[in-house]
């Protein structure tokens, strides 16, 4: 059993209304290796990644750092069933110059593995539909890659992906394409929890919700790796500043999903937080750092 | 072995050239952008790195995709908007996927340094990615080839930096292998100069298609480049150089004319440009043996010999010998010669291939049908432009002439006369309007000015001339330095709330003279007001006996938008120190925006500070605040020690809801009572009273005590509470038992103040003898605000108010007072202080009536840390306080007080 790393102690009152950071956690030490981005499945287990999405990795009960895969690629955005057994991933390789990505399909529990997709180019990280399905986008269609085909039903909520620089939303088994503040690049989509408003990032413009036919709704300013808290009520990000070179500071921060609350959850000058992902409940958040720590940060938000 | 190999030459051979990248993503990211802070700028040659990655990064875009890649470019402009956090860049590598990132830069260090350095990511031998380690080698001999540096290098960034770990940004978290070519350092000013010639910059970006190829295993390119320097050794430059590239030491020759021949027939011909690099380029060129012959300004003609090799770039250096008989002559023109459907007002340029005698120059020159207009130089006098007075005549033919007459800076003419011919187009083309503000349809604050662009030059008085505004109202124009932007300032306010309708008629002209094609009319309104303003606030300008825990309150006539309040709120302490604030939250009352904050800790007793909202603060509608605020104000002189404690708020027996309050009145069924830990001074809880009247008037909010808490103490001491406002404006009063008389009102204070502060009542006001707190009440007003949250902490008799002197509390560094352990004691307990310098100190006990009952220490004291004990065996238990005051000889004063615990 590991011993966790209480970095504060105490608790940090931020300002006024409900928002309360209880502690701040170490979940991994330096010695046992530099991690980042980390995600929780469905039933809060704490996956993460190393350096530039090398292998995929989670805390058993016992916070001992169990490997799922230590290919490249593994651990961009991992997709989870929704009973958390199972954790689809993309690895990926290099042949004649070209990346060939494969979408693969693990059992946690039975600890096997199938392949879904083999050595492919072009396909995203696969998201799960309410319906159960895991689909990722191919060019100009979804495949429905795993469970409950999604060709009969058209009742789950939507599901968003970057396909070119544009955002294509899934949705009543279509895909639409949505640049909603005109050309550019867009990154990190996020449909809300209740699968009604679209979370992403322009670059160069800052972060916005918008309506599922993409009328902006809300401007949340700079806000990176923005992510959905289960409640759809709050929104999570990074605020980071670089020089062009390098990164100089990050900080968590949470903001309303109305745009008008914004509280900052970490305030560390030697400490670069980064990509934070919500727990399974509104009071958890996780976050990567520069020094490749996974922290865990307990919140009150009443 | 060999079948393999046979079968890669056969590919290569079937694959065309348009396709060798054919299925490869690569992602381009032109390092920097925008002309601002993470932008590097050279004032002495103009050179800015956004601008020189961005050359090379679209030069490198269209040579890929020529061959078949699929590119993504981070960014294709340079506005502040494309300057993009390194976060946004790695995601859109991953999220489009792409098989390779590379990142342009240049290099900046001491002025006197130019290599080539390729990074990547990882250590220098055992990068995150194998390959870019072999990327790198090649870039680097690649870009050396191209670009003028001494030499090339490549490190990993782990290294490199000496981090041991992740360092460059746009590495970190790339899922695809990344590399970073700093091609030259743009500070060492010869290469900065050479960095303002756009096919230098752009040559480099064939250095970089040369290591795509290369690094992907695909045929090199099939022609080479020849291209090089040329200097006059004559003249030495005035700044320093490099001692590894000695020949920047002389000085390079503007506006060069090479002609590319081969077995005597000239080719292509390069124009240098006059930026100080003397830089000529032929990129395509098919290998083999060519000629470049160099005839140009006062300078003896001179031909090089050059082989060029498929894939690689001949360097050369020229130094030609000054001539100074040399007959001048014509380089080019514009329009070109034979040109047609010219627009009929273009610009005549005739560029010399010396400098040219002005006067002589413009009396050669005529132009059939005769044209009148000016003429004006540039470049050294060796570009002449004439613009006409009027357009050009639609569907004419024209000839230029430059005759003999025309002699160069010696004296010495031209040797025969140059013609050239063009004809213009059928039609001229119109200006146009291309953006206004307002936009059609917009609606704007009063005192904003209205801007017209037109997309050509205009004559300002003929467009002043053309220009209507209904409702009529007078104003001034300006003109932008090139008369494209005109814009129109009112002499007063625009009427608010009302449609305008703005016009020119097409007698607005261009300074040729072409009017607009059609009449433009603008529509737009007004607002109804211009500013936000703040209506209320919490403190307001001048306040004092501020507390030291106050919630800062600020009610606006606007909703405030909030991502407007982040950096445009500041607190400022006297000493001009910034005050931390935590988060602000912002809430609707009706129309009006308020925005709360608190300071991140307990700010100073009895000291000055003022609150700064700037202007950038803005309404959801955009309206600016109306200017910079100050709110100064002067907090607390007093401190409080604490009395008998009748309720803590810790454990939530004994209060009623306030619906069950059998003197509750006019409040919804919503209000409630109960702990919270979100606010609170000590212990783990406070009490939270949330109520909402349900009229607009008679409100009565009662939380009342099943079980009252009895209580006596003498008429002069006094009873207190820590309240926490909600800055309502309605009433918080105590109720009482006593004397017979049931529930008796006595009125606390009035609601308005927001965030902690103490509020006290003498005893007597009670009334005497024994005394039972029954309630506490909000009591609703008139002007109160119908619904809010306070909080209560430590409702207490026998409070103490003192110690107000100036200087109380004043904490300063390093002064400290310490917790006595143990802590309950009997009859001994330790008390440490420490003192930043030697002080004279007195440390003293007092009693909960706070007298003074006994002194432990009092006397001068060295500096450090000071442990003292009391041994309280003679007196009773109960609360005791401790204080320290400490005065140093230059005058600084500490004092602080403590609680302790005797239990026997």
């Amino acid at each position: 059993m590991k011993q966790l790393w209480l970095i504060l102690l105490g608790t940090i009152f931020l300002f006024a209304q409900q928002i309360t950071v209880k502690e701040t956690i170490a979940l991994t030490t330096p010695q046992e290796g530099a991690f980042s981005h980390p995600i929780v499945s469905p039933e809060g287990k704490v996956f993460f990644t190393q350096l530039n999405y090398q292998g995929l990795y989670y805390l058993d009960s016992g916070n001992k750092i169990i490997t799922v895969s230590e290919e490249p690629g593994a651990g961009y955005e991992p997709e989870f069933s929704k009973d958390g057994r199972y954790v689809y991933y993309r690895p990926y390789r290099y042949e004649n110059a070209r990346k060939l990505s494969s979408l693969v399909k693990k059992d946690l529990i039975e600890n096997n593995q199938n392949v879904l997709i083999k050595d492919r180019r072009d396909f995203t990280s696969p998201k799960r539909l309410d319906t159960g399905a895991i689909v990722v986008d191919s060019n100009s269609e979804i495949l429905s890659v795993d469970e409950n085909g999604v060709n009969s039903r058209t009742d789950y909520k939507a599901v968003a992906f970057v396909d070119n620089s544009k955002i294509s939303v899934f949705h009543k088994g279509e895909k639409k394409s949505l640049a909603p503040l005109g050309d550019g690049h867009y990154i990190w989509p996020a449909v809300s929890p209740d699968g009604n408003r679209l979370l992403f990032v322009k670059a160069g413009k800052g972060a916005f919700i918008c309506d599922l036919d993409g009328n902006i709704q809300v401007e949340l300013g700079y806000a990176n790796a923005p992510k959905w808290s289960p409640d759809g009520n709050w929104i999570v990000y990074m605020d980071d500043k670089d020089d062009g070179h390098r990164l100089l500071e990050s900080d968590i921060w949470i903001v309303s999903a109305d745009g008008q609350s914004r509280y900052q959850l970490t305030q560390t000058s030697d400490i670069l937080e980064l990509y934070p992902a919500w727990g399974t409940d509104k009071n958890t958040v996780y976050s990567g750092s520069d020094s490749g720590i996974i922290y865990k940060i307990n919140l009150e938000i009443q | 072995m060999k079948k393999s190999i046979k079968i890669f030459i056969s590919l290569l051979l079937i694959t065309p050239l348009w396709a060798q990248f054919e299925g490869i993503k690569i992602m381009v990211n032109p390092g920097h952008g925008g002309h601002d802070s993470n932008d590097r700028y050279i004032p002495s040659t103009g050179f800015w790195e956004s601008d020189g990655n961005l050359t090379k990064g679209l030069h490198l875009r269209d040579l890929l995709e020529a061959r078949g890649a699929e590119v993504v470019m981070s960014r294709t402009q340079n506005r502040t908007e494309d300057d993009l956090p390194l976060s946004q860049i790695v995601a859109i590598a991953n999220s489009n996927n792409v098989d390779w990132m590379h990142a342009i830069h240049s290099n900046a260090h001491n002025a006197n340094t130019n290599y080539t350095l390729i990074l990547y990511q990882g250590f220098t031998n055992t990068p995150t990615f194998p390959e870019t380690r072999d990327m790198a080698i090649i870039m680097g001999k690649k870009i050396n080839e191209t670009d003028y540096t001494s030499s090339y290098t490549y490190a990993g960034d782990f290294t490199f930096y000496g981090t041991g770990q992740a360092y460059l940004g746009v590495f970190r978290g790339l899922a695809m292998p990344g590399t970073l070519s700093e091609g030259s350092f743009h500070d060492y000013q010869q290469e900065s100069w050479r960095l303002m010639n756009l096919d230098y910059r752009k040559h480099e970006a064939v250095a970089l298609l040369r290591s795509f190829l290369e690094q992907y295993d695909l045929a090199p390119l099939e022609y080479g480049a020849v291209a090089g320097l040329a200097r006059d050794k004559s003249k030495l430059v005035t700044y320093g150089y490099n001692s590894s590239l000695p020949n920047d030491k002389y000085t390079p020759i503007n506006n060069i004319r090479v002609e590319l021949q081969k077995d005597g027939q000239k080719l292509r011909t390069y124009n240098g440009d006059f930026n100080n690099n003397g830089y000529f380029v032929f990129d395509s060129v098919d290998p083999g043996s060519y000629d470049l012959v160099f005839d140009y300004g006062q300078f003896k003609s001179d031909t090089l010999q050059a082989l060029v090799t498929a894939n690689k770039t001949k360097f050369l250096e020229v130094f030609p010998d000054p001539q100074t008989n040399k007959e001048p002559g014509v380089f080019g023109t514009m329009p070109d010669e034979a040109a047609d459907n010219v627009n009929t007002y273009s610009d005549i340029k005739i560029t010399f291939s010396q400098a040219m005698q002005k006067d002589s120059t413009q009396a050669a020159i005529s132009i059939n049908p005769v044209m009148n207009g000016s003429f004006s130089w540039s470049d050294n006098n060796t570009i002449l432009m004439f613009r006409p007075e009027k357009a050009f005549m639609p569907g004419t033919n024209y000839q230029v002439s430059v005759g003999t007459g025309a002699q160069n800076n010696s004296g010495i003419n031209i040797s025969q006369t140059f013609q050239f011919t063009f004809s213009t187009a059928a039609d001229h083309v119109y200006p146009k309007i291309v953006e206004t503000f307002p936009a059609e349809n917009d609606s704007i604050v009063t005192d904003k000015s209205i801007v017209f662009t037109f997309d050509q030059q205009m004559i300002p008085d003929s467009a002043e001339y053309a220009f209507q505004i209904e409702p009529a109202i007078n104003g001034k124009f300006t003109w932008s330095e090139n008369n494209t932007v005109c814009t129109f300032d009112p002499d007063s306010l625009l009427s608010a709330d009302t449609p305008f309708s703005l016009a020119f008629s097409p007698k607005a002209l261009n300074t040729y003279h072409v009017g607009l094609e059609s009449e433009f009319v603008l529509n737009f309104k007004t607002r109804k007001r211009n500013h936000i303003h703040v209506v209320k606030s919490f403190p307001a300008q001048g306040d004092s006996g501020i507390s030291t825990m106050a919630e800062y309150y600020f009610e606006f006539d606007g909703l405030v938008d909030g991502n407007t309040v982040i950096g445009n709120v500041e607190m400022w302490a006297e000493d001009n120190s910034q005050i931390a604030l935590k988060s602000y939250k912002l809430e609707a009352r009706g129309n009006h925006g308020v925005l709360r904050f608190e300071t991140r800790s307990e700010i100073e007793k009895n000291r000055t500070y003022s609150i700064q909202l700037l202007p950038q603060i803005r309404d959801i509608e955009e309206l600016p605040l109306v200017d910079t605020l100050i709110y100064s104000f002067n907090t607390t002189k007093k401190t409080y020690i604490e009395g008998n404690v009748l309720d803590n708020f810790d454990t939530e027996s004994g209060w009623q809801d306030p619906n069950s309050g059998s003197a509750s009145a006019g409040i919804d069924e919503t209000s409630s009572f109960g702990l919270s830990a979100l606010k609170k001074i000590s212990g783990a809880t406070s009490g939270k009273l949330f109520y909402v009247f349900s009229d607009d008037s008679a409100g009565i909010c009662q939380v009342s005590r099943f079980d009252p808490y009895m209580f006596n103490t003498p008429d002069s001491s006094r009873l207190g509470i820590w309240v926490y406002g909600d800055y309502s404006f309605n009433t918080l009063e105590l109720w009482f038992d006593v004397n017979g008389q049931s529930n008796k009102p006595i009125l606390l204070d009035t609601l308005n103040f927001s965030g902690w502060k103490m509020l006290q009542i003498p005893a007597a006001v009670i009334g005497s003898g024994e005394k039972s707190l029954t309630s506490i009440v909000i009591r609703q007003q008139k002007e109160g605000y119908p619904e809010g949250t306070i909080y209560f902490e430590d409702i207490q008799y026998g409070v103490i108010t003192g110690f107000s002197s100036a200087d109380e509390n004043k904490i300063a560094d390093n002064f400290n007072l310490y917790q006595n352990y143990p802590n309950p004691f009997n009859p001994a307990t330790t008390i440490k202080f420490n003192l930043k310098e030697a002080s004279d100190v007195k440390l003293s006990i007092y009693n909960t009536l706070g007298q003074e009952v006994e002194t432990v220490f009092e006397g001068k004291q060295a500096a450090g840390l000071v442990t003292t004990v009391w041994n309280a065996s003679q007196y009773a238990s109960g609360i005791y306080y401790y204080r320290l005051e400490a005065k140093t000889s230059s005058g600084k004063q500490f004092s602080a007080i403590r609680k302790l615990l005797l239990l026997k």
